[in-house]
């Protein structure tokens, strides 16, 4: 059996060891704590600075408890106050942090009894200690924001152009960029935009778990992840779509603070939500005229650039039809224009614009692409009647001739000739036209005729009925 | 006058009288007013007057036993602790648990005993069970206390899992998830055979243990009452008998050649009988049978007060002690507030489950239920299979011949799981090859039932050649304890995003 005595010391050392824990956590828990020593050190400041001995002496009572601010409908305690204690005393100014008052005037529109302090700064409000209410390196979803970057919370409950002379010029510059630099063109953002790119009205709360981030390097949080994005969004996320290397720095902070302020999915009560952010809404983020040509910028410039001749984006790796090449608009429609734009081309990069745009917006943004010549709602065919053709003899010519560029299966860099407004609007004198014609400033050729590749009327029957084979629909 | 003066005398002597009525023994400080206390005291009654030395040396029980009822009573203090601050409600129990953090007077440090101390628990209780198995104390007369402490086990394990929903961080949220999910499995079979629209009772388990079909408040209030109420309560009766029938089967289990190994008793162990005994046997009539004491003097025992409480005490401040440095060291982790929208990938279930999470990658019914069963079935079973007496209370009983069974399970249950596993990782299994097989035959053909399949044939093997069913014992459980041991570590280290096998979190894909 363990000697008698063994079993006593084991006792005593356990029991001595368990006490010594013990006390040293009771005592660093509750009397060693670092807000004590910060409450402790503001007392003294205030008495230093106490213009009356009656001050002084009110200074030196301050009582050292926990502060907090509790704004129940917002779901808010934030415990911030328990350090930064001279936020709203103006005798403190000139002192360092945690005791400076805070800084400008917007506490007095923002008291932080209604507003707490989280909803603008983020971070781990319930924490008492600096580094666990930053909040970076833990398990919280939205960290402190550096100082630079707080005016993005302004756009949660207000319209960023109207304060933007109100401390928040980065974040309405952020906002006006996205606009020209035609970002709604591949992302949906309040209902206007494509569908290439991620939806962004919500892009503001999004949490580092929801983002790519084993190739950012250094602290992984959100607000990181979108500046150094924004400059290489596929040093970030590899095969992204994202067009490269067009913001500068100083853009890329722009956009970072604007899409930080994006939070529609988030309830907010309705005292907070500014007067100017109702008005805001209601014009669906749009800033300037809604003319044709700020549609066409905004929507379709930054893929088909000018639009009237067909350019190899080396990016996406293929010619980017040229929507407004007279040649193409002398045998197209609006109702196939109209058909692309809003539904897209399946298949293709070309998403479908369906939101935010009401048919006013779409009958502008078509007079735009037609220019000055005529493009009637439905063009009258007035091709000559084809023989029928044979869609084998088609196919064959098809391999021959066209699939060097439209073939989808070898590396394709023209249009996609299966798609479904190509089938369904687009008419058979459309494309008998431009077999015959070609695109002059495009890639595309004249097949027949002098000069043309030399196809006679039966071949191009042939092509017809066999491209016609192509449709989506009839597989 | 006389009654005025015996009234007197008597209200003076009242805090004397209560006391004596209180405590009916004298002051404990010889060796038999000390037994007589034990004897006399509900809660000292716990131990026998007098224990054995052989029980108190090191080697017989580790102090594993009670190391697990002493987790189990701080758990219960600081429990108790916590419960006057967290709310069980989905809006306000995430926040609750930031304030215990925070600002609650040494609530960090409370919780961080009760995260600590509860996996301690779980391992000691599962070091608990492999040391009863190899020194043989189930056999005759303790075969139910076996099973009693197999329910201590599935208690323990089961007080473990539904405090893990309680701080409603991710972590909790999708290891529930996870486990409402295995609950569910026999829908597997159930599907297979084209019954679930009529029987299911996969679903039925599932909206029992979650109260609906996600986890949510509904879920958070059960497992609240499960872990703070009925699981405790029903601890407390099962720890109630597992102690009772420690002391009637004899106290704990020690070689019938003890007393010769022992040796002389030393000085400090007095003779039993200096005083006359003042009390009859009559009791004696009602034993059924022989009992361990027949036929044997009380010589080699010592009194429980002061060696088996000194003892007792001395465990209890040593799993004291090493949990309170546990949790000066490391903080409990608190994730994210749980979010139903960003699934954690990979979700994990509690560490102890993931030997089981493994083969539910294969197949949740398996996994979650046929495996699970057949483990605790075969565990319950041991004592009532090896009836071979003799062994008890050596390390895995006399000889060389037991030792060479367990080295040689050890090396066949660490070679096939490893071996199996090795096989699914690097090659795959049944669905990487044809793509359409039904999920039927995974469920019975999956590395979790071929493992098993393997252990049983080999321990039947070893019956066999043995002739011994306690060397087939000694090959079954060694093998399953190899089994749990490998998986829990692949579970735990080696499963990312999509239950993937990476050496290392570094190798984990960009998602």
């Amino acid at each position: 059996m363990a000697g008698a005595l063994t079993m006593k010391k084991l006792l005593l050392v356990s029991s001595l060891a368990a006490l010594g824990f013990l006390l040293a956590s009771s005592l660093s828990e509750n009397v060693f704590v670092s807000w004590k020593g910060y409450q402790k050190e503001y007392a003294r400041l205030l008495a230093q600075r106490a213009r009356t001995p009656a001050e002084k002496k009110e200074a030196l009572a301050m009582p050292v408890e926990l502060r907090q601010v509790v704004v129940p409908d917002l779901g808010v305690v934030d415990r911030c106050v328990t350090c930064h204690l001279g936020m709203e005393d103006p005798r403190m100014a000139g002192t360092a942090n945690p005791f400076a008052p805070h800084p400008g005037d917007i506490l007095k529109a923002h008291p932080p009894e209604k507003f707490g302090c989280t909803i603008c700064h983020r971070g781990m409000g319930a924490a008492v200690s600096f580094r666990e209410a930053k909040a970076v390196e833990a398990h919280w979803d939205y960290p402190l924001l550096p100082k630079d970057l707080v005016e993005s919370s302004c756009g949660i409950c207000h319209d960023p152009a109207a304060v933007e002379s109100r401390g928040a010029s980065v974040l309405s510059r952020g906002a006006r960029l996205f606009e020209e630099m035609g970002c709604h063109g591949c992302h949906r953002l309040g209902g206007l935009g494509g569908s290439l790119g991620a939806e962004l009205d919500s892009v503001g709360r999004k949490t580092k778990h929801q983002l790519v981030m084993a190739n950012l390097p250094g602290e992984k949080t959100a607000y990181r992840w979108l500046d150094l994005h924004f400059k290489d969004p596929q040093g970030i996320v590899p095969n992204s779509l994202m067009m490269p290397g067009y913001p500068t720095d100083d853009d890329a902070y722009a956009l970072t603070v604007y899409m930080l302020s994006l939070q529609a999915g988030r309830e907010l009560p309705d005292r907070l939500v500014a007067r100017d952010r109702h008005r805001f809404l209601s014009r669906e983020h749009d800033f300037g005229e809604r003319d044709g040509k700020t549609l066409y910028d905004r929507l379709c410039r930054v893929c088909h650039g000018d639009g009237t001749f067909g350019v190899f984006d080396r990016f996406l790796g293929r010619f980017v039809p040229a929507i407004r090449n007279p040649a193409f608009l002398r045998t197209t429609d609006r109702e196939f224009l109209r058909a692309n734009i809003v539904g897209g081309r399946p298949g293709t990069l070309m998403a479908g614009f369906e939101g935010g745009m009401n048919d006013a917006d779409l009958g502008k943004l078509l007079d735009y692409i037609a220019g000055p010549g005529n493009v009637p709602e439905r063009r009258v065919e007035t091709a000559a009647k084809l023989p029928p053709g044979n869609p084998e003899q088609g196919k064959r010519i098809f391999l021959e001739q066209c699939a060097g560029c439209h073939d989808p299966a070898k590396g394709q860099v023209a249009p996609t000739l299966s798609s479904r407004p190509l089938q369904e609007k687009g008419s058979d004198a459309m494309i008998l036209k431009t077999i015959a014609n070609g695109r002059p400033g495009t890639a595309m050729v004249a097949f027949t005729g002098p000069g043309g590749a030399g196809l006679d009327g039966g071949e191009v029957a042939d092509l017809l009925s066999y491209l016609r084979t192509l449709s989506a629909r009839r597989k | 006058m006389e009654a005025w003066k015996e009234y007197v005398a008597g209200v003076k002597a009242v805090p004397r009288s209560v006391w004596d009525s209180l405590v009916r023994h004298g002051a404990p400080v010889t060796d038999r007013s000390r037994m007589e206390a034990v004897f006399q005291n509900l809660f000292l009654h716990i131990h026998p007057t007098r224990v054995h030395r052989w029980s108190l040396r090191w080697s017989s029980t580790l102090g594993l036993g009670l190391i697990c009822a002493a987790s189990f009573v701080l758990l219960v203090a600081t429990g108790v602790l916590l419960m006057f601050y967290y709310k069980p409600s989905t809006l306000l129990a995430y926040q609750s648990i930031q304030d215990i953090h925070f600002v609650v007077p040494s609530g960090r440090f409370i919780r961080n005993i009760h995260r600590w101390g509860a996996h301690l628990m779980v391992i000691a209780v599962i070091f608990h069970m492999a040391r009863v198995f190899y020194t043989s104390s189930y056999k005759t007369p303790r075969e139910m206390n076996w099973v009693f402490g197999l329910v201590l086990l599935v208690l323990t394990l089961g007080l473990s899992f539904s405090g893990y929903l309680l701080p409603w961080d991710q972590l909790a949220y999708w290891a529930t998830t996870i486990g409402a999910n295995i609950a569910q499995s026999p829908k597997e079979l159930t599907d297979a055979a084209g019954v679930t629209r009529y029987f299911d009772p996969g679903g039925v388990q599932k909206t029992l243990l979650l109260g609906s079909r996600s986890v949510g408040e509904e879920a958070l209030i059960r497992f609240y009452v499960l872990h703070v109420m009925v699981l405790p309560l029903l601890m407390l009766l099962f720890l109630g008998l597992h102690f009772w029938r420690i002391r009637k089967d004899g106290g704990l289990s020690r070689p019938e050649d003890a007393d010769e190994r022992l040796g002389p008793a030393g000085e400090e162990v007095l003779p039993v009988f200096t005083q006359a005994p003042k009390k009859s046997y009559g009791l004696m009539a009602v034993v059924r049978g022989t009992s361990p004491s027949v036929g044997r003097g009380p010589e080699n025992t010592v009194p429980a007060w002061p060696h088996l409480m000194t003892a007792e005490a001395a465990v209890f401040m040593l799993t004291l002690s090493v949990t309170v440095a546990l949790s000066w060291f490391f903080d409990a982790p608190l994730k994210e507030m749980a979010n139903p929208l960003i699934p954690e990938n990979p979700a994990k279930a509690p560490w102890y489950f993931l030997g089981l999470q493994e083969i539910v990658s294969f197949s949740a019914f398996a996994g979650g239920v046929l495996l699970p069963m057949i483990t605790l079935l075969g565990l319950g079973l041991i004592p009532y299979l090896d009836r071979e007496p003799g062994g008890v209370g050596h390390w895995l009983g006399k000889g060389e011949r037991p030792k060479r069974v367990f080295l040689e399970s050890a090396a066949f249950g660490l070679g096939a799981v490893i071996g199996i596993e090795a096989f699914a990782v690097r090659v795959g299994w049944l669905r990487n090859w044809v793509p359409e097989i039904p999920q039927i035959v995974i469920t019975f053909l999956n590395p979790g039932t071929l493992l098993t399949f393997l252990y049983v044939a080999f321990s039947v093997h070893i019956i066999r050649r043995e002739n011994s069913t306690r060397m087939g014992g000694i090959a079954i459980f060694t093998c399953f304890l190899a089994g749990f041991l490998v998986l829990t570590l692949i579970g735990t280290y080696f499963r990312g995003p999509n239950w993937g096998f990476y050496w290392s979190p570094s190798d984990w894909p960009v998602h």
